[in-house]
């Protein structure tokens, strides 16, 4: 074997599972020998310092680091932003809500409309559209408990 | 003070067993998990798993492998578990001496092979968990590749890439530092 030996195979014959003919070439190699050597010098500086135990670590349950709480705040203000935009949404979800409002509009607006388009409403069921419209809705029985808001 | 014996008589072999074997698995458990209080507790808990083994009667056919595969398991599961611990608290070195150098040695002399320690033991804790359990098996323990495999259910060029990825990890990391 002519080639000088990889990284990987100095490691292999240290460990003792280098070839043969790997093994051959490291003892007629200089440049191999001298690598080999100081892999052996390293080994036995990190074998050496890992025989210690390591250093002990004291756990700060106190305080946060600041990326932390940064990382915290975040989620928190995500997880709100989420909650805001989802108010009021029914639990059944969004589809379907824009035809709802449509057909209640239809439904509420039609009067007016209809009142407006033969040129002149009767009195009182305009003041029952405007009454609907902007304080309630109007009271099929005034001592009604149950209706509060009806006027 | 008088010495308070714990251990029934008839567990003078459980103590023998300890006496042979806590210094190795409490190496294996520092290497695993790099920190020498979590390695000292799943040490005791390994021992006592032991002692339930033992005095249940059963007998393992090598007690050093038995202990070797249940120090394993118990490092990995304390790995598994402390992830919330290691997020949330901030962990700072402590520098405690818990085994003081020897009397002949300077101030400085002690100072430089702790920071000696401190630097190599760094390095040693980037490594991913399956490099630091090849390298403790394979140079602590002197498991041979083949054992290793069988061990870790990897095939014998796995375990010899894994090997040298963390020997050239270590160096790298510590030429660097250094």
């Amino acid at each position: 074997m002519n080639r000088c030996l990889s990284d990987q195979a100095l490691l292999q014959c240290y460990t003792g599972d280098g070839a043969a003919d790997e093994l051959a070439h490291l003892k007629s190699c200089l440049a191999c020998a001298g690598l080999y050597k100081q892999l052996e010098g390293d080994m036995s500086f990190i074998t050496r310092a890992l025989e210690a135990p390591p250093p002990s670590h004291r756990r700060t349950v106190r305080g946060f680091a600041p990326w932390r709480v940064a990382v915290s705040a975040a989620a928190v203000a995500a997880a709100f932003g989420v909650g805001w935009s989802l108010r009021g949404v029914p639990v059944g979800g969004l589809a379907g809500r824009s035809t709802q409002i449509a057909a209640h509009q239809r439904i509420q607006s039609a009067p007016a409309i209809q009142l407006a388009s033969k040129g002149g409403p009767p009195a009182a069921m305009y003041a029952a559209y405007v009454q609907d419209e902007f304080s309630g809705e109007p009271c099929s029985d005034a001592n009604d408990p149950l209706e509060p808001g009806c006027l | 003070m008088a010495k308070v014996d714990v251990l029934p008589l008839e567990h003078d072999d459980f103590r023998d067993l300890y006496a042979e074997h806590q210094a190795r698995v409490l190496r294996l458990c520092r290497l695993m998990l790099t920190d020498a209080d979590e390695a000292e507790e799943v040490a005791q808990e390994i021992f006592l798993k032991a002692f339930r083994f033992f005095r249940s009667g059963q007998r393992p056919q090598a007690w050093n492998k038995w202990l070797v595969t249940v120090a394993m398991n118990a490092c990995r599961d304390r790995l598994r578990s402390s992830w919330w611990k290691r997020w949330r608290g901030r962990t700072e070195e402590f520098d405690e001496v818990k085994h003081p150098g020897h009397g002949h040695r300077s101030a400085e002399d002690d100072i430089a092979q702790r920071e000696t320690q401190r630097l190599v033991w760094g390095v040693f804790g980037k490594l991913s968990p399956r490099q630091r359990e090849i390298f403790a098996l394979r140079h602590f323990e002197g498991w041979s590749t083949e054992e290793v495999a069988t061990q870790l259910g990897l095939s014998q060029g796995s375990v010899k890439q894994h090997l040298f990825r963390a020997v050239r990890e270590l160096r790298k990391g510590i030429a660097k530092e250094s």
